[in-house]
């Protein structure tokens, strides 16, 4: 549906999206993660025209967009992550609006159907003006449905919502991705976009670092495993002894304070990830004549793979050629 | 469905938006009082000049106080044009228009558009106000008047579209606005400062006087084709002398200059693009 | 339209004081400061014999041409003189400006430069001041002339000077001059398209009214004019000097028989008293000395001119030469508002309208007039000031050429003619007493109050009616409406000024009407947290 090639833009020193190669298929929902500045906003702008590109060429539906800008226009839904409305208008006039600039068949009635699937229509004849950034938020999801695009391009579509907003946009998204919509889902609410996303994008300073499922993406980039293991005391020579185990990265001490049961000593152990390491870690404590009071794993979620990524390995990435 | 027929139908709406918003304002409502103020203040002027003197001949002592009226409109009309791209790229909501089947061409001229529709109401409103007051002063509804509005809805199109122009080329909507009160206030000061030393006899004039005369006089040569003041003038100019070649000049000098104007508002527009 | 200056009214006083004193020749004439009398050569004469009043006085302005040039300098240098010999200033001389140290040293005098100058007699078009005087400095390479009618253009050798009061150059044609000979080439495009030669010209003054404007002569005509009018002059003197000499007589026997009257006491009787003898009258022309000129006549276009001799072109005599034609021509009014006499308005085109105040009683002239480009009529008649019209390019100017006398006015209500009027003389008649004022009445030599005294206006009275409807306009002999010359005339309602300030409010009522009917309909909710 969307492929990207080569695409690069610069704004006279500054490269903010370099040769970037993308393809978003029918029917797929692709998460697009980076932080402020990655270029992602830059190239779903290009995407739709309202940025040229340096160099690179972007297809929509197979055409470039000057081939039918128009066409491609009216099949595209967007949402961008503020909510640029006229305050004057009411609701049901901004959205009567727009239905008539696509040229929506039954237009009113229309307008009356995407008001009911974002809960607004009780509220749709009041000033847009007076609207919360959440009302808002779902008066713009509204626009976006209005003329039943072939693909949506959101970008941060639950950022102004509460938790129940939020489940409400997520699962009109995942309804449209079930009528087999193509989405664009652009968002640093990474649980969001673990949750609905088949497949994701991570891009940094200008550049796609990794592009993959979610589950791939999580096998090559988390990094680290971080094994917690509380003792009553840490006998001698056991954090040199940890520390010559082939898989471990590092070990740290840490005073921890028990409620009810004293003072005792936490290690923080970092392993590479891959094979079960706890096992071997509690077999050297043991034989050192520690006391395991608990022990406990845990493994990176995308947000922190993520943040991970793009702040410090991003060299590592490219050894394993993802970028 | 063609582009053409998708940038029309985009043209119209826009533009039917942007009326609707306006109309609903009470922007204009202020801006048309004032202008009716100082237009009668004018007029009042007259009366009293004729009242003291008994007779006086003059072309229709309402055509300056409408010159005025119009202009101050025009000024309006251009002011909001000054703000209108560059206060929706602002705001946002020039990106979301564009995200659908809007190009700069339907976008810009249904700014334009708008503009030129919300003058059609100024308009109306001045010729049931300058009705009512040759009514009422027997000065006579001549049909210099209706000429006067016609050339005035050319000129507002050039005003307007300078307007446009510079909001396409600025980055906020403030310098928009400055560089159009910097402009204007520009055109107004020359135009007054000419008027009045070529209005004073050479005798009376100091030679430093007479050079500043001659200096504004190929400044003119300039800005008689840049400031829109200059096209209202020509054309009222050309009713008053009741010269139809003149109507007819002014006509066309100032829809090339609005063309001209809105081709390089869509050009430069295109370069800035849609984001803040 | 015809300037005159203050200069030029000053002359005309002194003129006539002399006149009046008898003491013509070898008068010495002082002209005031600043005035250009030097500067305009043999039309200046033209202008100044226009405007006086009778024949002698035209032999008097014939003298002005022997009066060193430079006249302002001349009466500038005799105050500063004044001040240098430190003799006590008048008490109005305390208030005018005094020469600084360097003008009394003799510095900052302009000095004046040796120049091939063109002396121009243009046609204004105008009936009282048909031809101006100026000339082209060196300085300048582009003159200006109206089209298709006589000017008259001489290539001079004189002494100019910049002077920078009145921001003009002068020359000194008293202190040398020397006319250039030759012909004059005109050119068009780097052609000679013609070749003049000079012709004698002179200007004739006077005839039934000395108000009017003089006649050029030209040609032999112009010597034969000059020789009658020096006929006519001699014969004046000779009847002049016998009327002296009867006078003589007369009063001879007179004082001989009052003399006989009183040794006797018998009263003379009627047959004994002779009647005085009769001052003959002047002749009621004056015609200038003939001189020698080009007479250029051009259609509208721009033109090169200059002087050749021997088919060689005289140095500097190459100048460009503008020749302009009206942009339009109509019919103007001069209006006097019997409510305001002195504050006369013009009515240059059809484009503006007449507007009473009720009912008004109105004076009216009507001219012929012509539209100029402004800078052009100006540079016509001041070449020699650099920086007259500089900056009206682009401008343009009705100027009245002739006052019709030989049309009617009507007055016409929607079409129908309800008035048809001729034109009159008039005379201001002041109110004496507590009530100062004036009234305009018809001119009646025989009322006592008029005798001996002219008409203050000539014009058409018209009084206009309140009400709609009304035009004026006028018509030729043959009843045919001039072009140009209807006005409409709207007698405008008297009422306050707050009812037009009033009605300016209501946009305002209709914005708050729309603007209020959408706020209703539209409720605006306080937003809901984020």
């Amino acid at each position: 549906m969307i492929e990207i090639r080569g695409l690069t833009k610069r704004f006279g020193q500054l490269t903010a999206v370099d040769n970037l190669n993308l393809r978003v298929e029918k029917g797929e929902i692709f998460g697009f993660l980076g932080p402020n500045g990655a270029g992602k906003t830059t190239t779903i702008m290009m995407i739709l025209g309202l940025i040229r590109p340096t160099s690179g060429s972007v297809r929509i539906f197979g055409k470039e967009l000057s081939e039918d800008y128009f066409g491609i226009k009216k099949r595209l839904g967007v949402l961008s992550e503020y909510q640029y409305m006229y305050d004057e208008m009411t609701a049901r006039e901004y959205l009567t609006f727009f239905a008539r600039l696509y040229q929506v068949e039954q237009g009113e009635k229309r307008v009356q159907e995407v008001l009911e699937r974002v809960r607004l229509r009780d509220r749709q004849d009041e000033l847009v003006g007076g609207y919360s950034k959440g009302m808002k938020q779902k008066l713009g999801l509204a626009r976006v449905l209005l003329h039943d695009p072939e693909i949506l391009i959101l970008d941060e579509p639950t950022s102004s919502l509460d938790p129940y907003g939020v489940r409400e946009v997520r699962d009109i998204l995942l309804e449209e991705h079930e009528r087999g919509r193509t989405l664009l889902i652009s968002s640093h609410l990474l649980s969001e976009i673990e949750r609905i996303s088949t497949r994701v994008g991570i891009m940094n300073k200008g550049r796609l670092l990794a592009e993959n499922t979610m589950d791939e993406l999580r096998r090559r980039l988390t990094q680290e495993v971080t094994i917690t293991v509380d003792l009553e005391s840490i006998p001698d020579g056991v954090v040199d002894k940890l520390r010559e185990l082939p898989n471990v990265v590092s070990v740290e001490t840490v005073p921890v304070s028990r409620d009810g049961a004293g003072a005792g000593m936490s290690l923080v152990i970092k392993t590479k990830p891959g094979a079960e390491r706890r096992a071997e870690i509690a077999r050297v404590l043991s034989s050192a004549g520690a006391i395991i009071l608990g022990m406990r794993t845990s493994e990176m979620n995308l947000e922190e793979v993520f943040i991970t990524i793009t702040e410090n390995n991003i060299s590592l990435l490219a050894e394993e050629g993802v970028a | 469905m063609s582009a053409t027929s998708y940038r029309l139908h985009a043209t119209r709406l826009i533009a039917g938006r942007e009326l609707r918003s306006t109309v609903f304002g009470i922007g204009i409502y202020i801006v048309m009082t004032i202008a009716f103020v100082l237009a009668s203040y004018g007029v009042n002027s007259f009366l009293y000049n004729i009242s003291q003197n008994g007779a006086l001949a003059m072309p229709s002592p309402l055509l300056l106080p409408l010159f005025v009226a119009v202009f101050l409109s025009s000024l309006y009309l251009g002011l909001l044009s000054s703000l209108t791209i560059s206060r929706e790229r602002d705001q946002g909501t020039l990106e979301v228009l564009f995200y659908g089947p809007v190009d700069s061409f339907s976008y810009v001229m249904g700014k334009f558009i708008e503009q030129m529709l919300v003058f059609g109401v100024f308009i109306l409103f001045n010729l049931v106000f300058f009705a009512f007051v040759a009514l009422i002063t027997n000065f006579g509804f001549s049909l210099d008047i209706i000429w006067l509005l016609l050339i005035s809805f050319f000129v507002a199109a050039s005003v307007v579209a300078f307007g446009i122009f510079l909001s396409s080329i600025t980055k906020s909507s403030r310098a928009s606005v400055f560089l159009f009160i910097l402009f204007m206030a520009f055109f107004i000061g020359f135009f007054w400062g000419y008027s009045t030393l070529m209005g004073i006899p050479d005798k009376e004039l100091s030679a430093g006087m007479i050079y500043l005369r001659q200096a504004l006089d190929y400044l003119r040569r300039v800005i008689e084709w840049v400031s829109p003041l200059e096209y209202l003038n020509r054309g009222a100019l050309a009713v008053a002398s009741s010269s139809v070649s003149g109507f007819f000049a002014a006509v066309g000098e100032s829809l090339a200059y609005g063309v001209v104007l809105l081709a390089a508002s869509i050009f430069f527009f295109n370069r800035k693009g849609v984001k803040k | 339209m015809v300037m005159r200056t203050e200069g030029k009214v000053m002359v005309r006083r002194l003129l006539l004081g002399l006149l009046l004193a008898g003491t013509v020749a070898g008068a010495q004439l002082v002209v005031a400061p600043g005035q250009s009398g030097a500067a305009t050569g043999a039309a200046d004469q033209a202008t100044v014999a226009g405007d006086t009043q009778s024949p002698a006085e035209g032999t008097q302005s014939s003298s002005n041409g022997t009066q060193p040039a430079g006249n302002g300098n001349a009466s500038s240098g005799s105050e500063s003189n004044k001040s240098a010999s430190g003799s006590t200033l008048a008490p109005w001389e305390k208030d005018m400006p005094q020469p600084t140290e360097e003008e009394l040293k003799g510095e900052g005098v302009p000095e004046k430069e040796k120049q091939l100058v063109y002396s121009l007699s243009p046609w204004t078009a105008t009936e009282k001041e048909p031809y101006g005087g100026t000339f082209v400095p060196k300085s300048e390479s582009t003159f200006f002339l109206l089209a298709d009618h006589p000017s008259l253009v001489n290539p001079v050798r004189t002494e100019v000077y910049y002077w920078p009061i009145t921001k003009e150059y002068m020359a000194d044609w008293f202190g040398f001059r020397e006319d250039v000979p030759g012909k004059l080439e005109i050119l068009q495009n780097g052609k000679v398209i013609k070749t003049l030669e000079k012709v004698k010209y002179t200007y004739k003054y006077g005839g039934e009214d000395w108000s009017q404007a003089p006649t050029l002569i030209v040609g032999e005509e112009a010597v034969k004019e000059y020789q009658a009018y020096n006929d006519a002059m001699d014969a004046y003197y000779k009847a002049m000097t016998k009327y002296y000499e009867d006078y003589d007589a007369w009063n001879k026997y007179m004082e001989k028989l009052i003399k006989r009257v009183q040794q006797t006491g018998k009263p003379a009787k009627p047959e004994e008293i002779p009647e005085a003898p009769k001052q003959p009258e002047p002749p009621k022309i004056y015609v200038t000395e003939p001189t020698e000129a080009f007479l250029v006549n051009l259609p509208a276009g721009e033109y090169e001119i200059r002087t050749v001799k021997d088919g060689k072109v005289v140095p500097d005599s190459e100048k460009k030469l503008v020749v302009v034609a009206p942009r339009r021509q109509g019919i103007g009014y001069v209006v006097v508002p019997e409510s305001k006499w002195t504050r006369p308005f013009t009515s240059d085109d059809r484009s503006q309208l007449l507007y009473t105040w009720g009912s008004r009683t109105l004076y009216i002239g009507v001219f012929d007039s012509l539209e100029y480009n402004r800078y052009a009529y100006t540079r016509l008649t001041q070449v020699h000031v650099p920086l007259a019209g500089k900056g009206t390019e682009t401008q343009w100017q009705w100027v009245q050429t002739k006052e019709r006398t030989d049309v009617r006015l009507q007055l016409v209500k929607n079409g129908d003619v309800i008035q048809e009027i001729v034109r009159q003389p008039f005379y201001v008649k002041q109110t004496p007493g507590y009530a100062l004022g004036y009234q305009i009445v018809p001119f009646d030599e025989k009322d006592p109050e008029m005798q001996g005294q002219k008409p203050t206006l000539w014009g058409f009275r018209v009084v206009v009616p309140e009400g709609e409807g009304y035009q004026i306009r006028v018509v030729d002999a043959k009843g045919n409406v001039l072009p140009e010359s209807v006005r409409d005339i709207r007698s405008v309602a008297q009422q306050g000024p707050w009812a037009l300030y009033a009605v300016s409010a209501f946009p305002l009522v209709v914005g708050g009407l729309i603007y209020g009917l959408r706020r209703t309909r539209v409720p605006r909710r306080k937003p809901l947290p984020v």
